[in-house]
């Protein structure tokens, strides 16, 4: 049971945010197809998309909530936000206002979701180097003085962006093993399922907790 | 559709009217959210049965319920004071009750018939408990117009995905449950719509079914499908069955506004490979034909189509069923269809397969219930190569005695690899015609060729 292939024992919450045709449908694409879609159409609404994923010898199902960038749709984007455990940040390194507008981004996230959110910053679009409008060490420095963490990705060509859902997942899963996240509170943004994730789900998690050294 | 949550201000609950359904009496509740208002039907029993279960669940007060009367109950002043009070009741409990909405009310007022969310709460709790089942079965699901209506709606409303309900009812399992179909079907038509909600007029679009192929639209407004753009590269199959629609274009460029023939590479539905247009109100093969260049099987059946023309770009066509129509000639269907494989034009008015013979590459006809009369028509197809079904049932000429025998006979050499209508020929049958044709050799120094019959002068030179 526990090896098939819908089998999972959490389900993480992740919302993308960011400016318009920054890329953030690319980015899920990327992450759940594997694949580049060239000419993506403005997303209206939400999309939606999921993967399984394993952290520490657990699986994950990562349930991401992709939102409009268009300011028209910023009441469904803030709508979003509650219950997500992370939050993907994207700007685009060959547009400045993409990176300007982030303030405006981290105080919707802060504010409309809970402080264990882990939120995730992604510069899209380094490919595009000879482009940039952004240097890689601003981008690093707003991070860090806002405790993000930060990486630059393409969708493009897939870089990088693997390892930002993943190292996201990882901060999630830690917060848990820490017990600074409460399961149980419905603004948590993460479901355990130890019916489906086999009876063994809590003495793994016993188990990992010294092997997960992230 | 309704959306109680957006209108949580803007809604009434009304009892206008009660009548008698076999003796008993029943009240017509007439539900108002914002601009949509339906009628629901309930016999007092019902309000009993539903006030039990918000007592007892819900913390409704129980002696709000008027109470029950044995005798006399249907006495018509009773039943109007009775009325008046079940209307409040009702308006009561719904403020009361506002924000959790309990599935039993949500039930009872048809909420989950009418209300974007309600609607998509039971679809949601449906997949959460069987959606990996019915997958496991098959990619295939039926949706009506007023379910993927609210799907659209949906991902453009303000409201949170986690609904107070727990993960049951999550939007989430509607939408994962989408991303994995391979093939929609959408209904556009009800046995229940007390409602004016117009279901002519609810647009939708179907960017949630990511991983879709095969899309069947029935009984719509194909207008309605606003978004189009992603199928277009996508799509290998597309029905549109019964929908009224007159013109091909309207289908293919439905979402746009001018159907403007002009044929833009961004309009083209580019991996389209079965088409089914049938039972519909087309009279021509239009431009819209352009907007599908690869197609390979195409279905306009039922329909009321009187020329094969317009078709000579689809280079991949290789079957067309055209039943049901009004086609009456073949003459130019040579330059139009040149690498068809299979042809259904049954129930039509054909008299004559003339134009038929340049076909080169045909393998099966049917053109059973037309109106071919002659038996040398058969000698317009006796010479293709790979042709081996043939239906010619129902016309005048299947009437005609021993018609299997003598139309197999025109087959000449290749009559023992013709089907014909749908029966394999018996042992006695082919020895008949071996029979005739020698018969017809001695007489005339040959086999029959349609040079010979007088009808087609000497014109026919392919056919030597």
């Amino acid at each position: 049971m526990s090896t098939g292939p819908y089998s999972y024992s959490y389900i993480f919450k992740y919302i993308i945010i960011g400016d318009m045709g920054v890329g953030k449908s690319c980015l899920l694409h990327q992450f759940t197809e594997k694949k580049f879609m060239a000419d993506c159409p403005h997303t209206i609404g939400v999309e939606f998309g999921t993967r399984i994923i394993e952290v520490s010898g657990q699986k994950i199902k990562l349930q991401i909530w992709d939102t409009a960038g268009q300011e028209r749709f910023r009441a469904v984007t803030r709508s979003y936000y509650r219950g997500a455990a992370g939050a993907l940040m994207v700007y685009d390194i060959t547009r400045r206002s993409t990176y300007n507008h982030l303030n405006s981004w981290l105080t919707d996230t802060r504010s409309l979701t809970n402080p264990s959110t882990v939120i995730f910053l992604i510069g899209n679009k380094c490919d595009l180097d000879g482009q940039r409008d952004v240097t890689y060490e601003e981008a690093k420095q707003f991070a860090d003085e806002n405790g993000l963490k930060f990486v630059e990705a393409s969708a493009k060509t897939g870089e990088n962006v693997e390892e930002a859902f993943l190292e996201t997942a990882k901060k999630i899963y830690q917060s848990i093993q820490d017990g600074r996240l409460d399961l149980n509170a419905a603004e948590s943004g993460v479901q355990h399922k130890p019916s489906h994730g086999g009876g063994g789900a809590s003495s793994d998690q016993q188990n990992n907790k010294d092997a997960c050294s992230c | 559709m309704a959306c109680f949550v957006l209108h949580s201000k803007d809604w009434d609950i009304k009892i206008p009217s009660v009548s008698s359904e076999q003796g008993v009496t029943v009240y017509n509740i007439n539900v108002r959210i914002g601009p949509v208002k339906w009628t629901v039907n309930h016999r007092y029993r019902h309000f009993v049965e539903l006030h039990g279960s918000l007592v007892a669940d819900h913390s409704v007060s129980k002696d709000i319920l008027p109470p029950k009367k044995v005798l006399g109950n249907r006495d018509p002043d009773f039943i109007e004071q009775r009325r008046a009070a079940l209307e409040k009741y009702l308006s009561d409990v719904v403020v009361f009750l506002q924000r959790t909405m309990p599935k039993t009310l949500v039930l009872f007022l048809h909420l989950e018939k009418f209300d974007i969310m309600f609607l998509l709460q039971s679809l949601s709790e449906q997949f959460w408990d069987g959606g990996s089942s019915i997958l496991s079965v098959s990619k295939n699901y039926e949706f009506n117009i007023l379910q993927v209506h609210a799907i659209s709606q949906r991902i453009k409303l303000p409201c949170p995905p986690l609904e107070i309900f727990g993960l049951k009812y999550d939007f989430s399992n509607v939408l994962e449950f989408c991303g994995q179909l391979e093939s929609v079907t959408v209904i556009g038509k009800f046995d229940y719509m007390d409602s004016n909600i117009d279901i002519n007029q609810l647009p939708f679009e179907l960017s949630a079914f990511k991983t879709m192929q095969s899309l069947t639209l029935t009984d719509m407004n194909v207008g309605n499908l606003c978004k189009a753009s992603d199928l277009r590269t996508v799509l290998r199959e597309l029905k549109v069955v019964n929908c009224g629609v007159r013109d091909i274009i309207d289908i293919l460029l439905c979402d746009e506004l001018h159907k403007e023939s002009e044929c833009r590479e961004e309009k083209l539905w580019s991996n389209l490979r079965e088409v089914d247009f049938s039972n519909n109100q087309i009279e021509k093969f239009d431009d819209g034909v352009n907007f599908m260049p690869f197609v390979e099987g195409l279905n306009l059946n039922s329909n009321k189509i009187e020329e094969i023309n317009n078709v000579d770009q689809l280079s991949n066509l290789h079957r067309l069923y055209l039943s049901c129509n009004r086609i009456t000639n073949l003459c130019s269907v040579h330059v139009q269809l040149k690498c068809i494989k299979f042809m259904d034009l049954s129930q039509n008015q054909i008299s004559s397969l003339n134009g038929v013979e340049k076909l080169g590459s045909l393998q099966g006809l049917n053109v059973s219930s037309n109106l071919i009369k002659d038996l040398n028509e058969v000698l317009f197809i006796c010479n293709l190569p790979h042709l081996d079904y043939v239906v010619l049932t129902g016309n005048p000429i299947a009437t005609i005695v021993d018609y299997r025998v003598k139309v197999l006979e025109r087959f000449g050499q290749r009559y023992s690899k013709i089907c014909l209508d749908n029966e394999q020929s018996t042992q006695k049958e082919l020895d008949t015609v071996a029979v005739l044709q020698a018969l017809r050799f001695v007489k005339e120094g040959k086999a029959s060729t349609i040079k010979e019959t007088r009808m087609f002068g000497g014109s026919n030179r392919q056919c030597n």
